[in-house]
């Protein structure tokens, strides 16, 4: 069940109703039904899956509990280690295995030492990366005396499976979460109207920019050896917009849904593509599992590597973005995506202004020309590495870079998409990235409550419906996001 | 909350007000059944499927050939629509699965999607530029698979529709009389696919032969070296090696092969052979399928040029695409040359049929 998709809506209705009217009398009962919708939200994809998420978190809920219990700081770190071992091993299992076994016979043959190894079909279970990396979270800020361990079973139950946001995240950490679980949600109508207006826009940019955008790059880069460079810059042009609005769609829609709810997510998304330089777009971008890995393995290496200076927080970066790169999933290319971006940190470290925060626009326009580089500047690093990303292996993201130092850079691009697709999504793309330009300021792009006339809101609404309605492809209505 | 519901119904009504009359059309004209029910539909109704803004047609022909296990089927692109069921003696035993392959890869595809239906007789129309080297990527290939969901069938026919409304091409009379056909062409056409699986072309919809006109795009495509008209002087090895694995298993599966090339329209051809330097790989083909089609005992046949055995322009709806007159001429014509199929048709039937054809593109009356 896709939030774009007929059986969704019916989904969400149903329990909306029952929510706010039927269970709203109880706490208990309210968490009750979003664990049961949100296991019912699952099991729509492969209920077979759903034990072992239940089983991961029954685990994860136990050790909890006992990690505080723990009378000796040895056996407090063993069931810490336990815990990791669990999530670690499960990730390792469903995302890694193949990887590493294809990997290790490869690296045995370049040696002419050829090993019979079957690989085993394994099908990756939705989310997977997602809810391990919140139970992780848990156990960790537990051991480190950061949180307490809820003894409410539904409520972790819940917690780790609200199905807002199980699919595709945001990583919701424990301190943020658990306590709106524990408190009694009261219907907020302004909270209600923004949360739906969240939702329109999510969908505007999922199935219109993105849905769009994926229909002119995908044949780019399925037919990439033959196509001019200019066509490839197109592709990876195309490509960038429709992970953006892809996935920042999904935690719009993520986010509204949850405000509907009565609840308040972790922000995913501030405006990457404004981003001044490498460090300020990760700032920006997918923030929940950048800051989870900030707070887990970056300021970890930090203190361990502070005695080497400037190198020491080159390595410190370096492994925090392939340790993001990897967690996308098992591939070169994301090893070789966090490696890439890694290299952009090494100028900022160099000249000493990786944490110069400079907000984003806070004049009306931008506050100079040099401004307006560094966002394009940005803006290339990023398509640029996109390729790597997008690419199926190294071997195809080599390719693609190679074909794209050609002469063919000054050639007219061949798009093989239909010319009017191509100008409606250039459209859209225009019309996204301005209204979120001028929101910049605000929690999400199309946040127009200041509007004083509900005249001018209500047309932009319908608007915005008509154009999801006329634009949107039938292709393409799964998330990127969902295979990670 | 009552304000927020209130809110929100209020905004439902304006869409719904919006979106009725499209909805409404695409209802009624019956874009949103699903592959299954016109596959039962069909076999109760015997009428048309023609959706306008969904392709469910792989699908379907696959499913029905599952359903039906007919002794005698046939397979290929659109080039083979017009095979028509009482082309046979049985007309229950046969079904024209085309559209199921696209490609030599799409044959063996198809092949394995039925592994407990062996026909008997397996006719297959071998498009020419399926094996040219250079234009594979330009053949599309056909899902098998079903895609049918109401959510994307929504959002592909939405915006085509309201155009196709403002265009005059989803008329509300029309669409609001219809009771039997299922889509939207099948009923503002009356074209389709028919029950045995062949597809009936609407003459008022098409252009007249006369003119020429209708070969303009083909002729174009030439040119400009595009849209299976790809220049070529290599056969392509790969495609060579997909047919012949698919001979293979036929052979393996006790299944009879009828295979050809399929019509150029004459105009089409002739242009074809004045630029026979730049089509090197079509020539070498028909010099190639025989040796080894002879090698697995399966029949071959080449009838990219259909005056050879008398048909004309006036057959043809476009450079690729001839009517069932000519489909039948050629049926004629692997009759008298194939006792195994012969055995399944009445030869002095099928002469009967195309003398007192109602017109170049339809034998029966009406297209019937």
């Amino acid at each position: 069940m896709v939030f774009n998709s007929v059986e969704f809506a019916v989904f969400f209705t149903g329990f909306f109703l029952l929510y706010w009217f039927v269970f709203n009398r109880y706490l208990k009962q309210q968490n009750l039904l979003i664990l049961i919708g949100s296991y019912v939200f699952y099991a729509w994809w492969d209920w077979r899956f759903l034990l072992l998420l239940a089983a991961s978190t029954a685990f994860n809920y136990y050790l909890g509990i006992h990690i505080k219990k723990a009378e000796t700081f040895t056996r407090r770190r063993f069931l810490l280690y336990l815990g990791l071992l669990q999530a670690l091993g499960t990730l390792l299992y469903f995302k890694y295995f193949n990887f590493f076994i294809e990997s290790f016979t490869r690296g045995f043959s370049a040696f002419d030492l050829n090993i019979d190894v079957h690989l085993v079909n394994i099908i990756l279970p939705l989310g997977i990366s997602f809810y391990t990396f919140r139970t992780v979270s848990y156990i960790i800020d537990i051991y480190n005396g950061k949180t307490q361990p809820t003894t409410n079973w539904v409520i972790f139950f819940a917690y780790v499976a609200f199905f807002p946001t199980l699919i595709s995240g945001p990583i919701d950490r424990v301190g943020l979460l658990i306590p709106q679980f524990e408190t009694k949600r009261v219907f907020n109508y302004e909270n209600a109207v923004d949360g739906m207006r969240q939702i329109l826009w999510g969908f505007f940019k999922k199935m219109v920019v993105a849905n769009n955008c994926a229909l002119i790059a995908n044949p780019v880069f399925d037919r990439y050896h033959d196509l001019p460079a200019s066509t490839l810059v197109l592709g990876a042009f195309f490509y960038t917009i429709q992970i953006y609005a892809d996935f920042s769609g999904y935690t719009d829609m993520a986010t509204g849904f949850s405000r509907l709810l009565g609840f308040n997510i972790t922000k995913n998304f501030n405006y990457p593509f404004f981003a001044r330089n490498i460090a300020d777009y990760w700032r920006r971008w997918h923030m929940s599992l950048t800051s989870w890995v900030t707070d887990y393995v970056f300021l970890p290496l930090t203190i361990r590597f502070r005695d080497y200076g400037k190198i020491g927080l080159v390595m410190a970066i370096m492994i925090n973005l392939i340790v993001v790169g990897i967690w996308h999933g098992a591939n070169w290319t994301f090893i070789l995506y966090g490696v890439l971006h890694g290299l952009y940190f090494i100028p900022l470290i160099i000249k000493g202004t990786m944490n110069k925060k400079k907000k984003a626009g806070i004049a009306s326009s931008f506050q100079s020309f040099s401004e307006l580089k560094n966002i394009l500047l940005t803006f290339l690093l990023v398509m640029f590495t996109n390729v790597v990303f997008r690419a199926r292996n190294i071997t195809e993201a080599f390719n693609y870079y190679m074909s794209l130092f050609s002469k063919t850079i000054i050639a007219k691009p061949v798009l093989a998409t239909d010319a009017t697709i191509v100008i409606t999504t250039i459209v859209c793309i225009v019309v996204m990235l301005s209204i979120e330009w001028i929101h910049r300021e605000k929690s999400y792009g199309f946040q127009i409550g200041y509007f004083k006339k509900p005249v001018l809101r209500w047309a932009l609404y319908l608007v915005l419906i008509t154009s999801i309605f006329c634009f949107s492809p039938a292709e393409g209505s799964q998330f990127i996001y969902f295979q990670f | 909350m009552k304000l927020f519901i209130q809110k929100i119904l209020l905004l439902c009504l304006i869409l719904l007000v919006i979106l009725c009359y499209p909805l409404y059309i695409l209802y009624k004209a019956g874009e949103f059944v699903d592959p299954d029910t016109i596959i039962n539909r069909q076999r109760k109704e015997h009428n048309l499927f023609h959706q306008a803004y969904t392709d469910e047609s792989g699908y379907i022909k696959l499913r029905n050939v599952r359903l039906r296990k007919p002794e005698v089927l046939v397979l290929g692109s659109s080039r083979v629509m017009g095979f028509r069921s009482f082309f046979f003696k049985n007309e229950s035993s046969f079904y024209n699965a085309s559209r199921g392959a696209q490609s030599t890869k799409g044959l063996n595809d198809f092949l394995d999607s039925i592994p407990d239906v062996s026909p008997k007789i397996l006719m297959v129309s071998l498009d020419q530029f399926w094996f040219n080297e250079r234009s594979k990527s330009s053949a599309f290939p056909m899902s098998l698979k079903r895609h049918y969901s109401l959510t994307s069938t929504f959002l592909s026919s939405f915006e085509r529709v309201c155009f196709d409304i403002l265009r005059g091409k989803a008329s509300f009379n029309k669409i609001n009389a219809s009771n039997d056909n299922i889509g939207l062409f099948a009923i503002m056409r009356d074209e389709g696919f028919r029950y045995d699986g062949s597809f009936k072309y609407n003459k008022g919809s098409r252009q007249e032969a006369d003119s020429l006109q209708i070969f303009k795009e083909n002729y174009n495509s030439i040119e400009e070296d595009a849209n299976h008209y790809e220049h070529g002087a290599v056969l392509s090895k790969e495609d060579l090696r997909e047919l012949t694995i698919f001979l293979e298993r036929c052979k393996k599966r006790n299944i009879h092969v009828v295979a050809f090339l399929p019509p150029y329209a004459p105009f089409i051809w002739d242009k074809l052979l004045e630029n026979k330097s730049k089509y090197q790989y079509m020539f070498e083909l028909q010099k190639t399928l025989p040796v080894l089609f002879a090698k697995y005992d399966h029949k071959f046949f080449d009838f990219s040029d259909i005056t050879k055995i008398g048909g004309n322009n006036q057959e043809a709806f476009d450079g690729l695409h001839l009517s069932e007159n000519a489909n039948l001429r050629m049926m004629i014509e692997m009759c008298k040359q194939d006792t195994t199929l012969n055995g399944h048709c009445n030869l002095e039937h099928l002469t009967g049929l195309l003398r007192n054809a109602d017109s170049p593109r339809n034998i029966l009356k009406d297209g019937r």
